[in-house]
């Protein structure tokens, strides 16, 4: 966490702790229904949670203002053996979704039944291992391609999971026909994704 | 997976060639499983409801069930080829859970109409249209959400992921069923010790520093009072698939009883009994969460999730272009997984009439009140599903009968206190915002498993009013079974409404003048506030911490650190290969167990 980050983060803490002091405090006083219990709380504890709504507002901006400078991936290394993966940056990311294409590329129905098993433990992987990848990047996305286009990639990046998913049912539920069509909607999907990331971030 | 079908020679059937035929997902018999499953489950769960206080969801349920019928009956008996896949499955546990939604929503709202006294009042048809609205509104919410929770935020809804994991199970491999039925064995062996008292449902670990817990007081006492932890492994297993995803949940509740009460106690900010002097014991623990944190709490997630919608403004405008876009392919012939987003236009515009109608003739012809009514109505239901879909997406838990309080609160202040139509508009909003949960969780299925988001909603609209109107029939003719045709629930009968019971309480509480209006505002201006620091739904997390009791947060928590632990330890693949299935049979085993213990019980008439 960068110092600026840390510094808003414990003031924010700090002003949440306060606010929810004298939100939980009771008004004293007669007759204290409807509006009027408002305004009694207000004028018993309104300055000190004021106080703490403030703190938070300076805490959330300045935790806000230093999430914009480059984020950095805290994502570890792969225990499994399998290539490090603690890289972070726009070029990682491309490379985390050719990475993606290229391994959905050869994949094809074509040789089913025999090659079920291998095919089937492709797609696993690809959706445990090199999605979550991706996906730990999703902050620097954002902040790189604004929300909007975020939402709009991401909507493509979902399809291909969801074909390579159903592909992996197909399989499992032994329904062949239908394994081509889902990978070839997994390859459109990661094609589309990678063009709105490409435009965005090369 | 590498058979061959051959002809077999001794003059039997040939098997089912499954691998030639089409990809069975809608089908007749998955929706007529579906329905009568759903019919079946929301008329018992009513009851459940009504004698214990509490809604089941149906997912993992008819997720099982699906697997006996459609691939062991549909398979195996029957020789339909191909029929049970996950797929289907997944249609049929969509719908069978989508209808049991109603029991929960109905259940929770309706009955407090009769325990009120206004049984002569009700207009059956206006509570079914009010009912019918809230469901189909809670299935057009989801349009936009699904994109915002599942794609965009990647929010893990625990009994999604549970319920993918029993799908897919087939073809995960043994060492994962294994861990599965690791989990689901443990989860059974828990539950059953909690409930036959071999084991505490609660470990009261504060409690073991106290002399005298009944006279603990002070800072001092509120701590050891308020900390205890759950022996829920559903609650566990929830956290263990969260991961760092739903810390912030667990960090608010740490916030609240071991930061904010001890103070709040200390500090003598909490109501005094009725001699002036601070309680001790229960009473004090009542005080602090019944008297300020809860109500703030509700106020927390109100005003989180409004800010929330204005930060997350440009993704939700995202999600609805891409929806546009998938619009456009497919009127050029593509196939799309999307519903239309005039769907979700007209729902809204439908959803206002619905309410429109309730509230005019509620309220005999008055317009203007009518108008508020339903755009007021409306725009609550909207922001309840918000708050329903991110909570239940993070923690997996809904915080119903709040969200259920805080729209007849509202409707009482639109309508100068007209209870009927105001607990009529209440149902609405039960019924719609509990749709919104299940119908996510059902969605992340669909997303784990390869199912088509189109088709899920599609055949979700195709039953939503079948729910409502079999939970009303139940809740009145439960009502018709008391001594001379009525009081057949309520305090003192065998089925006591529990959450009926306390929104009856707050009703009279409200029209009465005493709501604590003031810890809801402060509670939203402490929402929005929470909005600006830079991590999705944190006011809605730390609202719904503040709103549960600590034994839930704590064990949820727990889950949640030993999960991260284990990830960064053990790697990626552990949490797919190991924590994953290991807590999905904690959630369905603590789910199954439970359902079957209340049916037993219930039977045996204790």
């Amino acid at each position: 966490m960068n110092p600026m980050k840390l510094i808003g983060f414990l003031i924010f803490v700090a002003g949440l702790t306060v606010a929810g002091w004298f939100a939980s405090y009771v008004p004293r006083g007669e007759e204290l229904v409807g509006l009027a219990r408002i305004k009694v709380w207000f004028g018993q504890a309104g300055v000190w949670f004021l106080l703490g709504i403030g703190a938070m507002v300076v805490g959330g901006l300045l935790a806000r203002r230093a999430n914009k400078a480059p984020a950095a991936s805290d994502a570890g290394g792969d225990k499994d053996g399998g290539a490090y993966r603690g890289g972070s940056g726009p070029k990682h990311v491309l490379a985390l979704l050719d990475e993606i294409a290229s391994t959905l590329e050869p994949l094809s129905a074509s040789g089913l039944p025999e090659g079920s098993k291998k095919l089937a433990d492709t797609l696993d992987a690809l959706l445990a291992d090199t999605v979550p990848d991706f996906l730990d990047q999703r902050e620097l996305l954002i902040d790189k391609l604004g929300l909007e286009t975020f939402a709009e990639m991401i909507g493509h990046f979902a399809s291909m999971e969801r074909g390579a998913a159903r592909a992996w049912s197909a399989l499992t539920d032994e329904v062949y026909s239908e394994v081509e069509p889902s990978l070839q909607k997994a390859k459109d999907g990661i094609a589309a994704a990678q063009e709105i990331a490409r435009a965005a971030l090369a | 997976m590498t058979d061959t079908p051959a002809v077999p020679t001794d003059g039997t059937d040939p098997p089912a060639r499954p691998n030639d035929a089409p990809y069975r997902e809608i089908t007749f018999s998955a929706v007529v499983l579906g329905v009568i499953q759903g019919a079946i489950m929301t008329a018992s769960f009513v009851y459940i409801g009504l004698k214990l206080g509490f809604g089941l969801s149906g997912s993992t349920v008819a997720a099982i069930l699906g697997f006996a019928l459609l691939r062991g009956v549909g398979r195996g008996v029957l020789k339909i080829p191909g029929a049970g896949s996950i797929v289907e499955n997944n249609i049929n546990q969509t719908i069978a859970s989508g209808i049991n939604t109603a029991s929960a929503g109905v259940t929770f709202t309706f009955p407090a109409l009769y325990l009120l006294g206004l049984q002569d009042q009700i207009d059956f048809k206006l509570a079914i249209l009010a009912a019918v609205a809230g469901s189909f509104m809670g299935i057009v919410i989801i349009i936009p959400l699904r994109k915002q929770m599942i794609e965009i935020e990647r929010l893990k809804f625990p009994s999604g992921v549970a319920v993918a994991t029993i799908l897919k199970s087939p073809g995960a491999g043994a060492a994962k069923a294994k861990r599965l039925g690791i989990g689901f064995a443990v989860a059974v062996g828990i539950t059953l010790s909690t409930t036959y008292e071999l084991l505490p449902e609660t470990l009261e670990i504060g409690s073991w520093f106290l002399e005298d817990p009944e006279t603990a007081g002070g800072w001092s006492g509120i701590l050891a009072l308020g900390t205890s932890l759950s022996l829920s492994m559903a609650n566990f297993g929830a956290g263990l698939l969260s991961g760092r995803g739903g810390l912030a949940f667990a960090v608010g509740g740490v916030l609240s009883w071991w930061i904010i009460a001890p103070f709040i106690v200390g500090q003598g900010f909490i109501a005094p009994g009725p001699e002036g002097v601070l309680p001790t014991g229960g009473d004090l623990w009542g005080a602090v969460y019944f008297g300020s944190l809860r109500p703030v709490g509700i106020g927390v997630l109100i005003g989180g999730a409004l800010a929330g919608v204005v930060m997350s403004y440009p993704a939700l405008k995202g999600a609805i272009k891409s929806l546009r876009s998938a619009a456009k392919l497919a009127k050029q012939g593509a196939s799309t997984d999307e519903l239309p987003p005039k769907i979700l236009v007209f729902g809204l515009i439908a959803s206002f009439a619905a309410l429109f109608v309730v509230a005019f003739l509620g309220s005999d012809g008055a317009i203007a009140m009518a108008l508020s009514v339903a755009a007021a109505g409306t725009i609550w239901l909207g922001l309840a599903g918000l708050i329903v879909a991110q909570a239940t997406g993070a923690t997996d838990i809904s915080p119903l009968s709040g969200l259920a309080l805080i729209a007849v609160t509202l409707m009482l202040a639109l309508t100068a206190n007209n209870v009927l139509l105001a607990v009529t508009i209440g149902i609405a909003v039960c019924v719609a915002t509990n749709q919104c949960a299940d119908m996510m969780s059902d969605l992340k299925t669909g997303h784990l498993v390869g199912g088509v988001p189109r088709k899920q909603q599609l055949v979700q609209f195709g039953v939503a009013w079948v729910g409502p109107a079999i939970a009303i029939g139940t809740v009145a003719l439960l009502w018709a079974g008391g001594e001379n045709g009525t009081g057949g629930f309520g305090e003192g009968t065998a089925l006591p409404a529990p959450q009926a019971g306390a929104l009856k309480g707050m009703v009279e509480g409200v029209v009465q003048g005493n709501a604590p209006l003031d810890k809801y505002v402060a509670g939203a201006v402490i929402g929005g506030s929470l909005a600006l620091f830079p991590i999705a739904g944190l006011g809605v997390l730390i609202g719904l911490a503040m709103y549960l009791p600590f034994e839930i947060t704590l064990g949820y928590g727990i889950g949640c650190v030993t999960s991260m632990l284990l990830e960064k330890k053990l790697g990626r693949r552990f949490y797919g290969d190991f924590i994953v299935p290991v807590a999905a049979g904690f959630i369905v085993g603590e789910a199954l167990t439970s359902l079957t213990i209340t049916m037993v019980k219930l039977a045996g008439g204790s």
